[in-house]
């Protein structure tokens, strides 16, 4: 009943009229020059810590040396197409980490998360304007595994990076389906509600590394 | 702290003598301008930026204009997504039809994201008066103030009214948590408090940053990361939205986006931005099993009937106006009485509140225009607060204004007569200017006696300077003559100089 009064109300305006001319945003589509360079300085500047890698091989190692560094215990995984081409067998062999992937927890997976030290996920797309990685949620893709961990590892693909916002929106837009939702992350979970202090980890993670690879 | 806009002069008063206090905003307004000035330089130099803004207000201006279908093509969409959509005439329905839900889905704990409307609605008191459920705000500054019962003090720090010893006194008292005035260390208590709420919590509540109609998708955006908490670890998710924050597609959305966190905290993005589509589906694990959104009107589709009051509805709630308004920076957020502090909530107050109870918000105000001049959504706010004023005096039943009392309305005839008639004027100025003169005190009256004693209780009024505007002008144009008249007589060469120069 409140809807009908509501929108009768709404369209009972007199003073309707058609809708006055726009400026049409414009967005520059396809690669741009200082892209990568763009995204790695934007990100460095929100917190995050951003190493270029020429292959996934080199992330391994440096997973390898990151897990040993940080006494990493617990590992979640995203059952992602670029995660999962990394040898979790052989780093979990190596060290002391239990590494878990989305796809083998189902219903464990809660418990899990919330006590993983490290959540590592690729991503959809990146935005160079920003600096921010766009993640796409799904049952391989949870949520939590870039939120809940102390530490968040992101891999980026040089060829996910886009211009800005703008090519996100055309591309989302025009995208036949859609996920229950996509998460926009730039850099560390972040607060200045003490006295106008910045402190860096509030309820997100308190450390964020981004692989760009490629 | 129960504050009421009624009580806005005694509370200024209060407020005014708050000296520190007082020192610390305008030290922090001073910060927020420049990151946001800094911010805004992304899109270029300044007319790049006037653009921006620009086109901003057009994309408010098209949502206003289509709101209603706008709001009917999110919702079937919302619906197609798997959300379920309530729609709430006042405060009153919106809090009864949280509460609904909170006992259809046998909830005892509630996570919330910092939520203005849900300020508005008074939501906490009532739930937990009416339910007993245990509600824990997830915003580090909304937590602050909810343990401390007062309300935010800015939109964006609610808290940021508090030095470090307040917080932790705060926080000693009602969390237990050790006496610390370390930024980090409050910061990693709370943290550490929290984390477990958030895991367990039944529902999440947040309010809607944008809500996008082609979609049928909602954006909130954050730094801290409660909101990802709270929309997706409980099982049920409440999203609150007023009408007016729906826009037509993606790439509005986005846009305003820039300009809400660039004139909010000076950030390009902020941390998280959450973009929600439904409710978990199949093998999914996070995310909520079911999620409403509440769609409340509370007075606005009333507004929106008329041309001019429409246009309270533009705000986007990044407020860079409160930071440029003289009046909030030297009384603070309290005196207001409600949630949505200095200009902000001054365009909207009396529409929902009602002129009489406002008037005090809309009357504080110098009509200096620095709210409008940075304001990314084209709110003409000194158009409103004009508006306002002219509809307290003629009375409006329709926004709970009552016509002001014979006296003042005799009184603004008057002067509008004596305005209109420049002998007049001239004679009562002359008239004032004894009058006042005689009663000031340090070039200021502070109070007079008479008919005039209401306005002078919460008012001050310079001296009338001896000499008019006029009497100076008329002054300067005779020397000006009797000048080149001289040198006309002196030398009729330099006198023609003097006049081509």
């Amino acid at each position: 009943m409140s809807r009908e009064m509501i929108l009768e109300r709404l369209k009972s305006a007199t003073w309707t009229q058609p809708s006055p001319s726009r400026t049409v945003i414009t967005t520059e589509k396809g690669a741009v020059a200082g892209e990568v360079q763009d995204f790695v300085s934007k990100a460095t500047a929100a917190g995050a810590q951003v190493e270029e890698v020429s292959s996934l091989a080199e992330v391994q190692t440096r997973l390898m040396e990151i897990l040993k560094e940080e006494q990493l215990q617990k590992v979640i995984i995203n059952n992602d197409e670029t995660v999962n081409q990394i040898d979790w067998q052989q780093l979990s062999a190596e060290t002391t980490a239990e590494v878990k992937s989305t796809a083998q927890l189902s219903g464990n997976y809660r418990s899990y998360v919330v006590e993983a030290d490290l959540g590592v996920t690729g991503c959809t797309y990146a935005l160079a304007e920003t600096g921010t990685v766009v993640l796409e949620h799904s049952n391989d893709n949870e949520r939590l595994v870039s939120h809940a961990p102390n530490y968040y590892i992101c891999i980026v693909k040089k060829d996910q990076i886009l211009k800005d916002r703008y090519v996100l929106a055309e591309i989302i837009s025009s995208s036949p389906t859609t996920p229950t939702a996509w998460t926009l992350v730039t850099g560390v979970s972040r607060t200045a509600d003490v006295a106008l202090q910045v402190v860096l980890g509030m309820h997100g993670p308190r450390k964020v590394t981004i692989f760009v690879v490629g | 702290m129960n504050l009421r806009p009624e009580d806005f002069q005694s509370v200024a008063e209060t407020e005014v003598a708050n000296t520190a206090q007082g020192d610390f905003v305008v030290m922090v307004a001073g910060v927020f301008n420049y990151l946001c000035d800094t911010a805004m330089t992304a899109y270029g130099e300044q007319s790049a930026q006037e653009e921006a803004r620009a086109i901003g207000a057009q994309i408010r201006t098209n949502s206003l204009h289509n709101l209603p279908e706008l709001l009917e093509e999110f919702e079937s969409n919302a619906v197609r997504n798997g959300i379920q959509v309530l729609w709430a005439a006042d405060a009153d329905e919106a809090c009864k039809l949280v509460k609904d839900l909170v006992e259809k889905h046998q909830v005892k704990t509630i996570t919330k994201g910092k939520s203005m409307i849900s300020e508005e609605i008074g939501l906490n008191h009532f739930l937990e008066k009416e339910t007993g459920v245990k509600i824990y705000e997830g915003d580090l500054g909304e937590f602050i103030v909810q343990q401390r019962g007062t309300l935010p003090f800015h939109i964006v720090g609610p808290a940021i009214n508090l030095n470090v010893q307040e917080i932790a006194s705060i926080l000693q008292e009602h969390i237990d948590m050790p006496y610390t005035e370390d930024a980090q260390e409050i910061v990693s208590y709370v943290r550490g408090y929290l984390r477990d709420k958030f895991e367990r919590a039944d529902m999440g509540i947040t309010g809607v940053n944008q809500a996008i109609a082609s979609t049928g998708s909602l954006i909130l955006v954050e730094n801290e990361g409660n909101i990802r908490w709270v929309t997706s670890a409980p099982r049920v998710h409440v999203a609150l939205m007023s009408i007016e924050k729906v826009c037509a597609n993606y790439a509005d959305a986005f846009h305003l986006l820039g300009l809400l966190t660039r004139n909010c905290t000076g950030q390009a993005i902020t941390s998280y931005v959450s973009v929600l589509n439904g409710p978990r589906r199949n093998d999914e694990t996070d995310g909520p099993e079911a999620m409403y959104v509440i769609i409340i009107d509370n007075g606005r589709s009333a507004a929106y009937k008329d041309p001019l009051l429409k246009e309270a509805l533009r705000c986007i709630r990044c407020g860079r106006c409160g930071i440029q308004c003289p009046i909030y920076l030297r009384i603070g957020a309290y005196p207001y009485g409600w949630n949505y502090p200095g200009p902000m909530g001054n365009v909207i107050a009396p529409l929902i509140m009602g002129l009489d109870r406002t008037r005090d918000l809309y009357e504080a105000c110098t009509l200096c225009g620095g709210c409008q001049a940075v304001c990314p959504a084209g709110m003409p706010h000194l158009d409103l607060f004009a508006r306002y004023r002219q509809m307290k005096v003629t009375g409006n039943k329709d926004f709970g204004g009552s016509r002001v009392c014979i006296k003042e309305r005799t009184g603004f005839k008057l002067l509008t007569w004596g305005m209109q008639n420049p002998a007049l004027y001239k004679s009562g100025v002359k008239i004032a200017r004894r009058y006042i003169n005689k009663r000031s005190q340090d070039g200021y009256v502070t109070k007079l006696s008479g008919p005039m004693s209401g306005w002078f209780s919460c008012r001050d009024f310079p001296q009338i300077p001896e000499k008019s505007f006029r009497q100076l002008w008329q002054e300067g144009l005779q020397k000006e003559a009797a000048e080149l008249a001289s040198l006309s007589n002196a030398s009729p060469q330099a006198a023609a100089q003097s006049e081509e120069g």
